[in-house]
């Protein structure tokens, strides 16, 4: 059993410690983990 | 039903285990263009997984299928970006058109054979794949319900695997569009003729 990682089928792939400093840097890949978390948030 | 999977990284590789897995028809891995062509003549639906850009979907470095390409077939691009442009270009030359209009993200653990979360995040966009050739416009809808429903189920099972399946489901989900020539027609009537009729018709009315 493995850690979660996160893969965009543009080829990139991302841990989960990589997607947050992509949030904090504020890149496009950091904007997309931030909306998918806020529309999770929306939905629970 | 032909399934076309662009095996160039690890990404496109993983998701490629999952369509064939989920999905039944004629498999063609990396195949060029000009082999893509020969084997679509046989086929009135087409799953393509692969890179995309908002201008094609790309296989092996090069675009595979373009907005000046006529396809009059059902194409399923599991791509990112093809949804914005090139879905629509192909639409308006009679072709039906599924993908996304963002970046395709998915989560998932190492290994397709045995990996929970990828399978959870795969299967709704896979499973109604063979009504395709018959109603792609139901396989757009029943695609979209699925992945609902699933997210619904991976939120009350609420571990961690589950709450990531259902993130990167209801984000992908939220970029998913469906063209055909109908539709592609109404948004151009919508975002363009309409307007520009009103904005001609008050400019002749203050004339007169």
């Amino acid at each position: 059993m493995g850690r979660i990682k996160i893969a965009s089928m543009d080829g990139k792939v991302y841990s989960l410690e990589e997607l947050e400093r992509e949030k904090q840097k504020g890149t496009n890949i950091g904007r997309v983990a931030l909306d998918a978390e806020r529309k999770l948030k929306t939905k629970r | 039903m032909l399934i076309v999977c662009y095996e160039n990284d690890m990404p496109t590789m993983y998701a490629s285990y999952f369509a064939r897995k989920f999905c039944r028809g004629e498999v063609l891995i990396n195949p060029t263009k000009e082999e893509l062509i020969e084997k679509a003549k046989r086929h009135n639906a087409i799953v393509i997984v692969s890179h995309g850009k908002a201008y094609g979907i790309i296989g092996n470095g090069k675009v595979i299928v373009g907005g000046n390409d006529s396809v009059r077939k059902v194409i399923y691009s599991f791509t990112c970006w093809t949804g914005l442009d090139v879905g629509k270009k192909l639409a308006s030359k009679g072709a039906t058109f599924i993908g996304f209009t963002n970046e395709v993200l998915f989560p998932f653990e190492g290994n397709p054979e045995s990996d929970y979360v990828a399978e959870q995040f795969f299967e709704p966009f896979f499973k109604h794949v063979d009504l395709l050739e018959k109603d792609p416009y139901l396989f757009y809808v029943l695609t979209k319900k699925e992945a609902d429903r699933r997210v619904d189920e991976l939120l009350r099972r609420g571990d961690e695997k589950s709450i990531e399946a259902a993130k990167w489901l209801m984000w992908n989900i939220g970029n998913f569009v469906y063209y055909d020539r109908d539709n592609v027609y109404r948004e151009e009537v919508a975002l363009y003729i309409l307007p520009l009729s009103l904005f001609l018709g008050s400019l002749w009315a203050g004339l007169r």
